[in-house]
């Protein structure tokens, strides 16, 4: 029965990457567009998402705290819901962002020889934590609201800084070789 | 003749027309070249299939006797395909290309030394006291050494598919095609095969039908995918990204072209 299920299990889960290959376009992306897409998505984590004082001032809980004091529920509930909009912004647009970044390294990484597969898989990890951070953040903000998920705010912050810093070496790595 | 036999015959029939007609679409599109491997197991298969078909009328002990070799030959001519594939989906891409092939080592290795420890430590069933009967235990034999052959390949070619998709690597018409219709055909070959040597003879009415219909479905497939020459769309990475820049570049001298027609019709207005 183990055996069974086991090269029953292989059959199936080789059509669905079928399916999926068969309907895939076959264009190429550019290299010099996934390029331009990292350097974009790059300036704008560390220019204008990933910054402390912004990820403060979007989950800052003394604005709560103000509008709770002198307003009334009404104005409280808006608030509320405003400001889980722009948190709920915010995360789409880093995990966007990391998408792009992931993209990068991959379209790069194709190419390169040497390849180390440990450093592969943990970058492969740090990405696919990363992501799995944003759904989890999302789903925080959703159930919780926008001031109930500080820790998974301050972590995906973090792991999306130092994926930015890995993406700004290669990238420097890659001006330095006049590669773009 | 019943019905069954009818359409099995049909189809083992629509089988060597496809076979041969991708054989001479592909000496007359100067494919067989460009796919050597993927060509010799096409030829492998249009001799047996076309030698098979007289012997099936004249000979029916002898094509019962010869079936299995050929069946087994064939399936080791199939590694040719992924062989081939490899070789041309990952040719422009070196990174690609050694994560796949570590990857692929270590599924095979890790699928290989589960299936040992099921040999060593799963009880085998004897049949103490029951006479041998050597005929079904050969054809079981057989199937599970085919069956185990198509279960290396499935996941090598899988292990391709999964890198193909994470470096998002892009793949023409033709190797698309190769690697659509040769999964199709392992994927289903594999569920017959482990149907047939679970449920064993009751079985064999679907089987006889569904397994070459995959194979039809496969080869139309390798028709209509491989009628003429569609290289992998990649360049050089170096000259890929000039051409970008050509692109971009052509994209922005259009915007401005725009908006100098827009400037001209505002300052003549």
């Amino acid at each position: 029965m183990i055996q069974l299920i086991l090269f029953l299990a292989v059959a199936m889960l080789l059509l669905f990457p079928l399916f999926f290959l068969a309907r895939r376009p076959p264009q190429a992306n550019g290299d010099a567009e996934v390029v331009l897409e990292a350097r974009r998505a790059l300036s704008s984590l560390q220019g204008e998402l990933l910054p402390q004082e912004i990820v403060a001032r979007i989950f800052a809980k003394d604005d709560l705290d103000y509008v709770t004091s002198f307003t009334s529920d009404r104005v409280r509930e808006l608030f509320l819901q405003e400001r889980e909009r722009i948190a709920l912004s915010w995360v789409k647009y880093v995990r966007r962002k990391i998408v792009s970044l992931r993209n990068f390294h991959l379209n790069s990484a194709r190419y390169y020889a040497r390849l180390s597969m440990s450093s592969e898989l943990t970058l492969a990890l740090e990405f696919a934590t990363l992501l799995f951070a944003c759904g989890g953040l999302e789903l925080a903000l959703r159930l919780r609201g926008p001031f109930g998920a500080q820790r998974i705010v301050e972590t995906t912050t973090a792991a999306a800084a130092r994926v930015c810093e890995t993406t700004e070496r290669t990238l420097g790595l890659m001006e330095r070789r006049g590669v773009t | 003749m019943d019905l069954l036999s009818l359409s099995s015959l049909l189809i083992w029939r629509a089988a060597v027309v496809l076979e041969s007609l991708i054989l001479f679409r592909g000496f007359r599109g100067k494919l067989l070249a460009k796919y050597p491997f993927f060509y010799t197991y096409i030829f492998g298969v249009f001799i047996s299939d076309s030698a098979f078909s007289v012997v099936y009328m004249l000979h029916l002990t002898a094509y019962e006797k010869w079936y299995w070799v050929s069946t087994v030959l064939m399936t080791i001519l199939g590694y040719g395909i992924i062989l081939e594939v490899f070789n041309h989906v990952f040719s422009d891409y070196p990174g690609a290309e050694k994560f796949a092939r570590i990857t692929g080592l270590i599924t095979f290795g890790v699928i290989f030394c589960f299936v040992i420890i099921i040999y060593l430590w799963v009880p085998v069933k004897t049949n103490a006291g029951v006479p041998a009967n050597i005929e079904k235990d050969l054809w079981i034999a057989q199937a599970l050494l085919q069956r185990d052959f198509w279960t290396v390949q499935a996941i090598f070619i899988f292990a391709i598919f999964g890198v193909v998709s994470y470096y998002k690597i892009p793949v023409g018409k033709n190797m698309k095609g190769m690697m659509v219709g040769y999964g199709l055909c392992l994927s289903v070959t594999l569920v017959t095969l482990t149907l047939r040597s679970y449920i064993g003879l009751p079985f064999d009415t679907t089987w006889v039908f569904l397994q070459p219909f995959s194979f039809d479905t496969s080869l139309f497939i390798w028709v209509t995918t491989l009628w003429a020459f569609h290289p992998n769309p990649i360049a050089n990475p170096a000259t890929h990204m000039e051409a970008d820049y050509e692109v971009f570049a052509a994209r922005t001298r259009d915007s401005i072209g725009a908006m100098r027609t827009y400037l001209g019709k505002g300052t003549r207005s």
